[in-house]
């Protein structure tokens, strides 16, 4: 059962490697943003993002390659132009992005690693990561916290890592 | 023995007292704090969540205030005093002694810890600080042996703690000039090592360049694992050999010294890392409160576990651990 299974997340994962970078990249960056805004709308409020305030921020998923690109204008957080260069750069694969969020691995261990890389600016990049590390999680609700271990714990196992 | 923990951030802290730490240590959002990093540390209506997570746990809150007032915005740090103060923190952690003094003037019931910035390294240095400012702790610096640990607790008039896992650095804690020395801030004054603004990371070829305020520091190859952008650790070259000059990214662990620090009558163990997440709050906490148990349950026969091991040099910068200064034969 456990094979099936696993050999099923293997497939899906080969195939997102395959067709994602073939799709636009603004459904997807739609969605992200909208579910920024959602969810860190108290720490939008506090003024706690200002600093990213017409800066552009961009998150590299590299093995299935994504980038999101991230702005923010007033209290809210928008796309960037497509045109302006990121002023700050965060990669890694899909799998270490998942392992941070769901709590399992801790961003500087990665970057040690080097499987988690900062470019452009580090003092935006290092000010996302923290304010995200801050995050409460009881805020999430349970079903999709579970859901994200699980999706993040199956990732860890059939994902290459970067360096090999 | 108690386990001190670091906590940058509310869910570090809950990660903490969850693991088992006896005591967590936070600080502000300001440069009154070692960890002086964007988005790190407590503004006031989070050290408040904080100090009630930790009340309701039964645990103690130590606030950290532990760089060097400038001349002419001491009135920061005392606010930073008579916040931890206003908090009903269990203890402030202090460097500065002009802040010292303005703590026990002002709130003499507030317990003072003197911080590994002050670099007390003897008992007499100790005894000044119990009768000038009646300091109950001290955190020794990490460029004592463990013989000199021993001497030092015999003769001690305050309860001593020593640093167990996290990041080493160059240890003239209190008085390193490095990081200011290239980028104008420093630790001891702007509570931050190589500030974010300063530090940038390049891919040029195939290797990662770091380059700290412009200056090159150390440049990586694909295979190599890299370190906190620190010109102490940087790489560079002396007599045509390109090396560690000064000092290689290691991760301090004294983990196997538990039964000699415990015996020598330590009484607190403190965890570095409030610049790191949750996650390794979680998993670092977890492993020194399993290593401290065993070693109060089992004394001598205490061993340390290769699963402990494991997850401490995953954690580790530099992925080395070491006893560090701890261990000097020599000296």
């Amino acid at each position: 059962m456990l094979a099936v299974k696993r050999s099923i997340s293997q497939l899906g994962y080969r195939f997102g490697c395959k067709i994602l970078p073939l799709l636009p990249s603004w459904p997807g960056e739609v969605a992200f943003i909208k579910l920024l805004n959602t969810r860190l709308s108290e720490e939008l409020h506090d003024g706690l993002f200002d600093f990213l305030d017409n800066q552009v921020l961009e998150v590299n998923v590299t093995d299935l390659q994504i980038r999101l690109r991230v702005s923010k204008r007033d209290a809210a957080f928008v796309r960037a132009l497509a045109d302006v260069e990121a002023d700050s750069t965060i990669s890694a694969n899909f799998a270490d992005f998942l392992a941070i969020a769901s709590g399992r691995e801790d961003p500087d261990t990665l970057f040690f690693q080097r499987r988690l890389c900062l470019g452009g600016q580090t003092e935006i990049g290092l000010t996302v990561k923290n304010r995200l590390d801050a995050f409460d999680r009881s805020r999430i609700p349970q079903w999709a916290l579970r859901w994200l271990e699980v999706i993040a714990a199956e990732l860890a196992v059939i994902t290459p890592k970067y360096r090999e | 023995m108690e386990l001190v923990c670091p906590a940058g951030s509310l869910p570090a802290l809950e990660a903490a007292i969850d693991n088992g730490a006896d005591a967590v240590y936070i600080g502000f959002s300001d440069e009154t704090n070692a960890r002086n990093f964007g988005g790190l540390n407590f503004n006031d209506k989070n050290a408040l969540r904080a100090l009630e997570r930790i009340r309701n746990r039964g645990r103690k809150l130590y606030v950290a205030i532990n760089t060097y007032a400038k001349p002419d915005s001491f009135t920061r740090w005392q606010a930073a005093v008579d916040r931890a103060a206003g908090l009903n923190a269990d203890a402030v952690i202090l460097a500065d002694i002009g802040l010292m003094g303005y703590a026990q003037r002002r709130h003499p019931d507030l317990a003072l810890h003197l911080s590994v910035q002050a670099s007390a390294t003897s008992a007499p240095a100790l005894e000044f600080y119990r009768q000038q400012f009646g300091i109950r702790r001290a955190v020794l610096p990490r460029v004592l042996s463990l013989k000199q640990v021993q001497q030092l607790t015999a003769a001690s008039c305050v309860e001593l703690e020593v640093f167990g896992f996290g990041s080493l650095c160059i240890m003239a804690e209190g008085r390193c000039h490095l990081s200011s020395y290239i980028t104008g801030e420093s630790p001891n004054k702007n509570g931050v090592c190589s500030p974010a603004k300063a530090v940038e990371w390049r891919k040029v070829a195939n290797e990662l360049e770091t380059r700290l305020n412009g200056v090159l520091i150390d440049r990586f190859a694909d295979h190599e694992n890299a370190g906190y952008p620190t010109l102490c650790k940087g790489r560079f070259i002396v007599d045509g050999k390109r090396q560690h000059a000064l000092e290689e990214p290691t991760s301090l662990n004294s983990m196997a010294l538990l039964p000699e620090l415990k015996a020598a009558g330590i009484k607190a163990i403190k965890l570095e890392g409030r610049q790191r997440s949750p996650a390794y709050v979680s998993q670092v906490v977890r492993t020194w409160r399993e290593a401290i148990d065993q070693v109060l349950q089992h004394g001598d026969d205490f061993l340390v576990k290769d699963r402990w091991q494991e997850t401490l040099a995953k954690n580790s910068e530099g992925k080395q651990t070491t006893l560090g200064a701890y261990d000097r034969p020599w000296q």
